[in-house]
């Protein structure tokens, strides 16, 4: 309960507990990004039920080892997160806690090198605006990134703001919410991974 | 059920009619949250309403490339289909937008 009241001293500030108004807005953000993959996901399988077979005759499977390697750095930079955010909130090392945020950014740009390579190929092969393979699979591939471009500046931002003193072991919500979009970005790849990626050879054409 | 795969499902028009609502509807409930604290520090709410309408307009314009890819496309083909999905999406977000927006009108996001 917040207001204020009055003493002999003076006013006295009663701080609203709970979570930040950021903290509920990444969370509102989280809740109807979902429903976007979610609905673009349904798009893939809806083309798909509708197609003998998948990828289309002519068009190539999906390729497995530079996406697998890509997605396991992706999925490897949730332990720098968190070494992170254990950094801060437990030791209170602020240079050690930006460190593993920088790392976490390394891996993302990694991550996101091979994206921009794999687009090369696939808008030489797949053709996205003459086929719903390709047009669908290009979607949800940038769409991705562009929540993984977000997650990385996101992070940057609680670098900078660490290292300038601004984000503290008390004070720390920024990280906590940039954390939580970095975690649902990475959890959103698992989705897109299985689907795009292994479903197409492990359910075969 | 058709091949649709095998059908042309148009380029950038036709995507931004299935997902501008939604981004968009993500962009307002994310961005009143966020812009709350300053709004109640410095008293001036007009900047739910500059949010309101800077992600209602961008939405409302998805429902465009979704009706021309819903009237293009005679059979239950792809096109057709993300033409539909576009115009029910572009909707949901859209109320969903006004939704959130209307109760500024009337009640104190600031009080205690």
């Amino acid at each position: 309960m917040s207001g204020i009241g009055a003493t002999s001293t003076g006013p006295v500030i009663h701080v609203r507990p709970g979570r930040s108004t950021g903290w509920w807005g990444v969370v509102f953000m989280i809740v109807t990004e979902s429903v976007l993959f979610g609905l673009l996901l349904f798009t893939y399988f809806y083309f798909r039920a509708g197609q003998g077979e998948w990828p289309p005759a002519g068009l190539p499977m999906p390729e497995l080892r530079g996406s697998g390697i890509r997605t396991v750095v992706l999925l490897g930079s949730t332990f720098p997160l968190v070494w992170a955010e254990r950094s801060l909130l437990k030791r209170g090392h602020v240079a050690k806690s930006a460190v593993w945020l920088f790392v976490t950014m390394a891996m993302a740009g990694v991550f996101l090198i091979g994206h921009v390579q794999e687009q090369f190929v696939l808008w030489e092969e797949l053709a996205p605006t003459e086929t719903a393979y390709g047009s669908v699979l290009m979607t949800i591939l940038n769409f991705h990134a562009a929540h993984l471009v977000v997650g990385m500046l996101a992070l940057a931002y609680s670098a900078v703001h660490l290292l300038r003193g601004r984000i503290t072991q008390k004070q720390h919500s920024m990280l906590e919410i940039s954390g939580m979009y970095w975690h649902f970005v990475d959890a959103i790849w698992v989705f897109v991974y299985s689907s795009l990626f292994l479903s197409p050879h492990l359910l075969g054409r | 059920m058709t091949a649709v795969a095998d059908e042309r499902v148009g380029g950038f028009g036709v995507w931004y009619g299935v997902t501008a609502g939604i981004v968009f509807w993500a962009a307002h409930v994310s961005g009143m949250a966020v812009i709350t604290p300053f709004v109640c520090h410095s008293g001036q709410y007009v900047w739910y309403h500059v949010l309101s309408i800077a992600t209602l307009a961008p939405t409302l314009a998805a429902f465009l490339p979704s009706w021309q890819a819903w009237r293009s496309d005679a059979g239950l083909g792809g096109l057709r289909f993300l033409g539909g999905m576009g115009l029910l999406v572009t909707a949901v977000s859209a109320l969903a937008i006004l939704a959130e927006w209307v109760p500024v009108f009337v009640l104190d996001a600031c009080a205690s």
